[in-house]
């Protein structure tokens, strides 16, 4: 098991309970099995650990938790979120290397 | 006591298949990966067997009826899905395998749209994308789940500005089979199956809901900027016909057997809210000199939940007028998409 979070809003459904990702950061604990299933299911997320060490403050993930809100976010957030990105582009490679599907920066 | 199934216990997957008569499969035992779990509405999918009975009218001394022999089979189907962008820039979206089938191939990434970069549709030509299309009835397992194999896209809608964004799309497929009566299915209706498929015990969707409003729509006329045509249309409809075609008059199956490809089409509708605006008296214009414009509809604002549409070579229909109580509505009627001789680019779908 590990925690992870993810970058986008998702819904897993693994081993028969509905899991909801609703908010940008969302943290999530998923064995390997069912990190590698979202992973071919083109969700995107990222270790807890490569999510913290970029520095998202308490506040922008709190203000930033919709993504709807993204539209008006501040440049040093969303210079966040393109490196969280690249760090889950990177993870979700290790994941699922036939991934046909690939998350870049904008 | 019987257990009567609800469709709100619907589950519905999508899966590209090898070929157009195979389902995936590990030695005959479905295989799930690749398969897409999409949210639909209870009534979104038709799933429709089609086997109709040959009469035999052979004179027998009666009036009476004969029984009748088993015709041809084949299958159709329907499907009004959501589009959830992926959430993240230049992703596919979890309707892939749908936008495969209309287009003929995956999509690729590009950059420099109006997105900068995007996950992009474009026609392969002379290709397809079979799918199989599975509706689980979850919990119940003797009863209610089907399968059609074969599945073609031959139309598909767009209708923008809708509450919620949505795509609807029908076409022709190989067979139709449920696990009720799997056991008799003709060896074409398995498509390479042993047993019916078991529902997936994991599986994710992505994004969320959208409106089908919130977006630009524009014009081109040669390679000149795009206009914005603002607060001014009411109604702006996508419709693509693939051309794809299944024959099934082969002497050795039932059932259909190839694709065929004949012409395909591209074409929008629109209709605005008459006013004096130089933008409508322009389109008007162009309607009626048969000028070819370009036609860009791109709809939201942030990444990852952004998609646009580009319709080329377009070439509208003279409009007509229609009086309202309080308005008169310019209908442009269905304008056909067109592309330069050994083109391709009629329309293309993208997600930024």
């Amino acid at each position: 098991m590990r925690e992870y979070r993810f970058l986008a809003p998702a819904q897993l459904f693994i081993n028969g309970k509905w899991l909801s990702v609703q908010r940008f950061g969302q943290a999530q604990t998923l064995d390997d099995a069912a990190a590698k299933m979202a992973a071919k299911n083109r969700s995107t997320f990222l270790s807890a650990e490569a999510f913290n060490a970029i520095g998202f403050t308490v506040d922008e993930l709190r203000r930033y938790a919709s993504i709807s809100s993204h539209g008006n976010a501040s440049p040093e957030f969303l210079d966040k979120k393109d490196r969280a990105i690249e760090a889950a582009k990177a993870e979700l490679a290790a994941l699922n290397p036939q991934q046909e599907v690939t998350a870049i920066n904008g | 006591m019987a257990n009567y199934t609800s469709p709100m216990q619907r589950r519905i997957f999508l899966q590209r298949q090898p070929n157009l008569s195979s389902v995936a499969n590990t030695s005959g035992i479905w295989s799930s990966t690749g398969a897409q779990y999409i949210p639909v509405e209870a009534n979104a999918l038709n799933l429709s067997p089609n086997e109709p009975k040959t009469a035999l009218n052979f004179v027998h001394g009666s009036p009476a009826s004969l029984g009748s022999i088993q015709g041809r089979k084949s299958a159709s189907w329907s499907l009004n899905a959501p589009i959830f962008p992926n959430g993240v820039q230049a992703v596919a979206p979890d309707t892939d395998l749908l936008w495969q089938s209309v287009f003929g191939g995956p999509g690729f990434l590009a950059t420099g749209t109006v997105f900068g970069n995007a996950w992009v549709y474009g026609h392969t030509d002379f290709a397809s994308v079979p799918l199989t299309i599975l509706s689980f009835s979850h919990g119940q397992t003797v009863t209610a789940s089907e399968y059609i194999i074969g599945a073609l896209v031959e139309r598909c809608t767009l209708n923008f500005n809708t509450d919620i964004l949505a795509m609807s799309v029908s076409g022709p497929a190989v067979a139709e089979g449920d696990v009720e009566t799997f056991s008799v299915l003709d060896a074409e209706a398995k498509g390479g199956l042993t047993a019916f498929p078991v529902e997936p015990s994991s599986f994710a969707y992505n994004g969320q809901a959208v409106h089908g409003y919130g977006g630009t729509l524009s014009y081109q006329v040669g390679s000149g900027s795009f206009t914005p045509m603002s607060k001014m249309c009411n109604g702006f409809t996508v419709d693509i016909t693939t051309g794809v075609g299944m024959p099934n008059d082969a002497v050795d199956t039932l059932y259909p057997y190839a694709t065929l490809f004949g012409p395909r089409a591209a074409s929008g509708a629109m209709t605005f809210l008459n006013n004096d605006d130089a933008v409508l008296s322009d389109l008007k214009a162009i309607a009626r000199t048969n000028e070819k414009i370009s036609v860009q509809f791109v709809l939201g604002s942030i990444p990852g939940q952004r998609m646009g549409v580009v319709l080329h070579g377009l070439q509208l229909v003279t409009p007509t007028m229609r009086d309202n109580s309080n308005s008169v509505t310019i209908d442009f009627g269905s304008a056909m998409a067109s592309v330069d001789p050994g083109g391709s680019e009629d329309v293309s779908i993208f997600f930024g």
